[in-house]
């Protein structure tokens, strides 16, 4: 469905398969797959390892990591594109 | 000690798979002492080699693992003797009932004559929970309150549904049934797991990956960042698998 759609986005939290992060940032591109905890549920310290686990080089976790959500959230503020 | 209580061995039908090289191999990297190998399902369907591989690893490293006997309910009488033969002569610490890919309800009337052979031997049960329609929760808890004088243990947390809604069954089962674990592989909510340990028992999660379905690294970080106390950390890494297992301590 986010191959088909570009206007949806993946975030990372509560999946147990830090290869399916890899997996993501492969087909539809780190700019869409936002890091998330769904905590306090899950613990914060687990769902960011598990990002470091999934093996993305240095540019495409830092996407991941803040890059991608903070293009979404610039283009959404009062005064981005998205106004 | 740490004793990963559910690994896979075996190259899969639906995909996955890994050889005991490569078992051994991330265990030493990770420092992980022993591991309990369960059988894939194999592209041919047939468990019985699976269960010889199992055994034959089991016997080259009879320090680092151990094995458990893996049967298809429908396959009846055949299945009954393979479990016998599993305990006897292959030497298996206990059975490995999968309803998800053997596709049968977890409590299926088929699964009687397994267990009554199963409970003769004095062996746990690992049961592969949460999968809707065979594996929930209650269909684990009417299997184990039907045989309370087996040892069950219910993978996946006994849920793998991250609605949320089986974890209060899965709690509930625990409270119910004595003689059910869970592990802690895929488990949906760390907290979980935390609330179980320290409100139901501390006796009732053993560490299991099921690698390689789940990552074996990230899995360990389940336990290693959970707050629990040391003592209770030691229980769900190596002593309640020891004691559900009947595996002995020794190294070497």
């Amino acid at each position: 469905v986010a191959e088909r759609y570009p206007n949806i986005v993946l975030d990372t939290s509560a999946i147990p398969y830090p290869r399916a992060i890899k997996e993501a940032v492969e087909r539809i591109g780190s700019t869409r797959v936002l890091y998330a905890s769904d905590g306090p549920g899950c613990d914060p310290r687990i769902e960011v390892h598990k990002v470091r686990l999934a093996g993305l080089t240095a540019q495409d976790e830092d996407a991941v990591f803040h890059r991608s959500i903070q293009a979404i959230l610039d283009r959404v503020s009062v005064g981005g594109d998205g106004r | 000690m740490i004793v990963d209580a559910h690994v896979f061995l075996g190259s899969c039908l639906f995909g996955y798979g890994q050889s005991l090289d490569e078992i051994l191999s991330r265990m030493d990297r990770l420092g992980i002492d022993k591991a309990v190998l369960a059988p894939v399902k194999p592209q041919d369907y047939h468990l019985g080699p699976m269960n010889d591989l199992v055994a034959e690893c089991v016997a080259r490293r009879p320090t680092r693992f151990m094995g458990l006997c893996r049967v298809d309910p429908w396959q009846g009488r055949a299945a009954v003797a393979e479990v016998s033969r599993g305990f006897e002569e292959l030497g298996h610490c206990g059975l490995y009932l999968d309803p998800w890919e053997e596709n049968f309800q977890a409590n299926d009337d088929i699964v009687v004559p397994l267990l009554e052979e199963t409970r003769r031997r004095g062996r746990p049960v690992v049961v592969n929970a949460g999968h809707v329609r065979v594996s929930h929760p209650t269909q684990i808890w009417d299997l184990a309150r039907r045989f309370p004088d087996i040892s069950f243990v219910a993978c996946n947390g006994g849920q793998i549904n991250i609605c949320g809604m089986l974890l209060s069954e899965t709690r509930r089962m625990l409270e119910a049934c004595p003689n059910v674990c869970i592990e802690t592989a895929g488990t949906y909510r760390e907290d979980f797991l935390e609330e179980i340990i320290t409100e139901v028992g501390e006796g009732r999660v053993l560490f299991a990956s099921r690698s390689p379905v789940y990552d074996q690294e990230f899995e360990m970080a389940r336990v290693r960042l959970a707050h629990l106390t040391e003592s209770q950390k030691a229980q769900v890494w190596s002593a309640n698998a020891l004691s559900v297992f009947d595996i002995s301590t020794g190294t070497g």
